[in-house]
């Protein structure tokens, strides 16, 4: 569902990327794992089309369609959902408004229709209760004075609700506690189906005993240095990228 | 100007007890004109299109009695008061409730005469004035509001001042008085159609200890010119909540000037001012505390957008005397566009001690990372930067006491916005 190709992303004229290559099919789940600064969340901001990076070489299509010339709000619409490293607060926006708005702008480009108030009252207090979320949450302003793990709690209970095909989470397992990372591992793991696929951005072996992945990546230097399966998470645990990484190097 | 051609048409205003008023009106706006770009409080705001406007509409002054109009729409939940072209329209019921006295000012009875004339006879030296005392000149078919002392006026009472499309110049004048210990909402609105012009006058006097919620909505059609001064008096304990949305003209100079004269006064002001297009909106206020514990709060929000000019300047006084004031004033305003302008300025003098004092401005655009997280679940750019425009405005909105007027105002700012986005800038 999502292929990317060579891709090479710089900001400010400094490159981030430099070739990276990643191919997604659905239903399986990739984690994404490598030092600060390496380029995950560029990579993560570049697939859900931030302004300010500028596409110097490489491709990206996701269900076969040019993903890179899709304006932000478009790729949500064809199913894509960015999970932010840091989630951005925005007085005076009401969550629930927020989601309601969304849900229905994709409906009404898919030509559905909207939803009705009762049935969406009904999704959001489920979806709330999956996540444990207090219901005095979802009328906050977005993020709003949230703390860090209920941002990133935030960010999961709005991926359930909005139901994408794709899923590109950046450090949502940052700063969250013990019991908090079970239930977003649960939120993601409910979400879980042979036509979605999951993109984990994650620096912790952890979050990957809850969320089995199928696939681990080790970004480095803006570009996929090693794939293996789950025994590749728990070998940078022990050993640290140092290890990994100069093992790619020689190889 | 033609001192001549505006005696002239003042001439030909009814014959009653306001002339002697008039003729002051006249005599102060003879010496000193419209105000002018060279003075400091208007060097942002060239009334010269005022001016000429002012003299070709001489020409047509607003007949001596309007056409009746429709009786207005009752929506139960306020009392309603119908101004045409600046005077009050003739043929309307008006409101009646205990403690509330409505009296056209040309049949105020002594006591509201004096009242009257005091304020029209409150000139003092600064430009804002000399716009009154042409208001003056043309004083008639104004209102008188009082009520009475102890009064609790549950409805609010709304003075929907309309222009009907002709090319007049509007001059209305409202003078209230609420009475000691008595609580009232008012909610003065302009609206209309057509190219006029609106010159303004509302003194509102506030006895011990009463609560007012005073709002000013001006929604004029597109092309008006509109100049305003509003004239707050507080007397001890006394507090008003100032809502003060400036949205429609194309030009629009707000003068709201508060005193706050006697320990325990309180007030608080929620302004917000919104210029699109090419319109050019000035909002000026200046508090006076010129008593010991004496408060006041001011918020504005200021948006322009396209080509759109907006001017805040807020200044407080704290008097010799006013120990132990509590002043803050906040400005925020945005720009949604590359052409878009506004100019701020809080100013603060200060001759007492033990003084708080707080004020902040800033000026900026809508946050990039707001607006991305925002596409990023999905909703299209413009839908987006509306929400978060209306986000901005939400802090004043909500403070618009009545829920209806409050969902109109709100659905006709985003729709404004809205096609000024479609607007080529
Ligand atoms: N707007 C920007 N201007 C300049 N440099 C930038 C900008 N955005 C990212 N970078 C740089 O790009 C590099 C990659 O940043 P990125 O945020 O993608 O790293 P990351 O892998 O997500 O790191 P972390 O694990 O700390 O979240 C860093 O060196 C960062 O400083
Ligand atoms: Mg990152």
């Amino acid at each position: 569902m999502l292929k990317i190709d060579d891709l090479r992303v710089s900001v400010d004229g400094k490159p981030i990327l430099n070739g990276l290559s990643l191919a997604v099919q659905p239903g399986e789940v990739h984690a994404i794992m490598g030092p600060n600064g390496s380029g995950k969340s560029t990579l993560a901001h570049v697939l859900a089309g931030r302004p300010g990076y500028e596409v110097t070489g490489g491709s990206v299509q996701y269900h076969g369609q040019d993903l890179l010339d899709m304006e932000p709000e478009e790729r949500a619409w064809a199913g894509l959902f960015l999970g932010f490293q840091y989630p951005v607060e925005i007085p005076g926006v009401n969550n629930v408004y927020l989601l309601k708005a969304a849900l229905n702008a994709r409906r009404r480009h898919r030509g559905e229709e909207e939803i009705n108030a009762i049935e969406f009252l009904k999704l959001v207090r489920e979806k709330a209760a999956l996540m444990q979320m207090d219901e005095s949450f979802l009328n906050r302003g977005v993020n709003e004075g949230f703390s860090g793990g209920e941002k990133k709690r935030n960010e999961i209970f709005q991926m359930t609700v909005l139901e994408p095909e794709l899923a590109v989470l950046d450090e949502t397992d940052s700063g969250l506690d013990i019991d908090a990372l079970k239930i977003v591992a649960n939120g993601v793991n409910s979400m879980r189906d042979p036509a979605r696929s999951f993109v984990l951005v994650t620096h912790y072996q952890r979050l990957l005993d809850y969320i089995e992945p199928d696939y681990v990546h080790v970004l480095a230097d803006g570009r996929i240095v090693r794939t293996g399966d789950k025994g590749l998470a728990e070998a940078l645990e022990s050993g640290g990228y140092d290890g990994v990484l100069a093992e790619a190097a020689n190889s | 100007m033609s001192i001549a051609r505006i005696e002239q048409a003042c001439a030909a205003l009814p014959d009653d007890w306001l002339r002697p008023a008039r003729d002051i009106g006249i005599a102060r706006f003879a010496a000193n004109g419209f105000p002018s770009t060279r003075h400091e409080d208007w060097k942002y705001t060239d009334l010269a299109p005022v001016a000429e406007r002012t003299l070709a509409y001489l020409a047509n002054p607003p007949p001596a009695q309007p056409a009746p109009v429709e009786p207005l729409q009752d929506h139960g939940d306020s009392m309603r008061v119908l101004f045409v072209n600046g005077r009050l329209a003739p043929g309307q019921r008006l409101p009646v409730a205990e403690g509330l006295s409505l009296v056209a000012l040309a049949d105020a009875d002594a006591a509201g005469r004096a009242r009257i004339l005091d304020r029209l006879q409150a000139l003092r030296a600064d430009p804002a004035a000399d716009l009154a005392a042409l208001n003056a000149a043309f004083i008639s078919g104004g209102l008188l509001i009082e009520i009475a002392a102890g009064a609790r006026i549950e409805r609010p009472l709304e003075i929907l001042l309309q222009a009907d499309g002709q090319p007049v110049a509007a001059q209305p004048r409202l003078v209230i008085s609420a009475g000691a210990n008595s609580q009232v909402t008012l909610i003065e609105q302009y609206a209309g159609t057509g190219a006029g012009l609106t010159n303004a006058v509302t003194d509102l006097h506030c006895g011990p200890g009463a609560q007012v919620s005073y709002t000013k909505l001006q929604a004029e059609s597109p092309d008006t010119h509109h100049v305003a001064l509003q004239r707050l008096v507080l007397e001890r304990d006394s507090r008003v909540q100032v809502v003060q949305l400036d949205l429609g003209a194309r030009l629009s100079r707000n003068d709201l000037q508060v005193e706050l004269g006697a320990p325990g006064a309180e007030v608080s002001i929620h302004g917000l001012f919104v210029a699109d297009g090419t319109a050019h909106v000035d909002n000026h206020t200046r508090l006076d505390h010129l008593a010991p514990h004496t408060l006041s709060s001011e918020i504005y929000r200021g948006i322009a957008a396209n080509q759109g000019r907006g001017v805040f300047n807020g200044k407080i006084v704290v008097h010799d005397g006013a120990d132990g004031t509590d002043a803050d004033l906040n400005n925020r305003n945005l720009l949604l566009s590359q052409r878009a302008e506004i100019d701020t300025k809080p100013e603060l003098e200060i001759y007492a001690d033990d003084v708080k004092c707080a004020h902040g401005a800033t000026t900026g655009q809508l946050d990039a990372n707001a607006l991305f997280y925002l596409r990023s679940r999905g909703l299209a750019e413009a839908q987006a930067r509306s929400m978060l425009v209306n986000a901005f405005a939400k802090e004043i909105l909500e403070r618009i006491p009545l829920p209806r007027l409050r969902e109109t105002v709100q659905q006709g700012l985003e729709l404004r916005l809205a096609r000024d986005a479609e607007a080529p800038a």
